[in-house]
């Protein structure tokens, strides 16, 4: 992504991969509005955060209107947030865990989505690219919520993309394979270890590597690439 | 609050908006009975996507509140089988912008 200060949405920013990006993108000199629930984790001069849950449909259209009437246009939106949480297996999982799922991971990413898309049919340009994971093609065991709902990302970012294709809207995805953020470090070495076996590249992998291919799916010359997932670290 | 006829030239600008940019190909001239969405409409799809973003940002500018069209919220609209006339949506919008005073 050559040009600089393009105006970005990156959501989940206060960890993780999330905050990762939006600290490179901040150092890149590009304007970054995150949200998380919770408050701001670190300071930049371009970065705006906005505390909401994505999941609730009211709170995301209001902050999605605010971005756009305080920097006119939004170039890029990175759809980042989500949980994980829990490895336990379906048989044992409770209901709530379900609703959570549902609600953040995916409801969440569609709300964001659905909006800025809306902003961005009005300005016939923009960048999609959402974040799912190389959890979808491995079929884990203990991941039937996690993978199901990011495999939910994909299908829905690939109808995006066929959408708003005639606008010049571009919807791509990037599914990462393990990076060790907090999250990932909570379930253990055991299962980190057990991770790396699965994947075809055996490391974790890191935030410059993802906003590698975020900034690749941004850029203006990838105007001709949408609907497209790109796997980090795995033969798929 | 917008009177239903104030409305009704709100869609009316929207649709000329969107002649302007391309996206509709001829003028509408609109009447009550035009259709927007569904059998009969000059909208296609992205047409109308277009036209509601467009018509939701006019209403905000022109009432200087946060206005969100929700479908679903227009009396007698089925989402199953979506119809709507330029008339029908002029009378949501004017619900919705004086809901808006109380």
């Amino acid at each position: 992504m050559e040009s600089t200060n393009r105006v970005m949405v990156i959501t989940g920013t206060s960890k993780g991969i999330g905050r990762g990006m939006a600290e490179y993108y901040c150092a890149k000199g590009h304007t970054v509005f995150g949200c998380s629930r919770g408050p701001a984790t670190f300071e930049a001069e371009t970065y705006h955060h906005h505390q909401l849950d994505i999941g609730d449909e009211k709170m995301v259209r209001e902050w999605i209107r605010s971005i756009k009437k305080t920097a006119q246009r939004i170039d890029v939106l990175v759809c980042n947030a989500g949980v994980v949480e829990s490895t336990l297996q379906m048989t044992v999982t409770p209901g709530n865990l379900v609703d959570l799922y549902l609600r953040t991971n995916f409801a969440g990413t569609y709300f964001v989505c659905r909006e800025v898309a809306k902003v961005m049919l009005l300005q016939r340009a923009g960048r999609i690219i959402t974040i799912s994971s190389i959890m979808t093609r491995l079929h884990e065991p203990g991941t039937s919520l996690y993978s199901a709902t990011k495999s939910a990302i994909v299908e829905m970012t690939k109808v995006l993309a066929r959408e708003l294709a005639p606008l010049g809207i571009t919807c791509n995805v990037v599914a990462p394979s393990l990076i060790l953020t907090e999250a990932a470090k909570s379930f253990g070495e055991e299962w980190q270890k057990h991770m790396l076996e699965k994947q075809t590249l055996k490391r974790e992998i890191t935030v410059d590597e993802i906003c590698n291919v975020v900034s690749f799916f941004a850029s203006p010359e990838s105007g001709c690439i949408t609907g497209e997932v790109i796997h980090m670290g795995l033969v798929s | 609050m917008l009177s239903y006829e104030q409305s009704l030239n709100v869609i009316q600008e929207s649709l000329e908006s969107l002649q302007q940019a391309g996206i509709i190909a001829e003028h509408i001239s609109i009447s009550a009975d035009t259709v927007i969405l569904g059998a009969g409409s000059e909208l296609d799809s992205l047409g109308f996507v277009t036209f509601i973003s467009d018509l939701e940002e006019r209403l905000c500018d022109e009432t200087n509140q946060d206005i969100y069209l929700v479908l679903d919220e227009i009396g007698d609209f089925n989402i199953n089988n979506p119809f709507l006339s330029a008339g029908t949506i002029a009378k949501y919008i004017e619900t919705l912008t004086r809901n808006l005073e109380g």
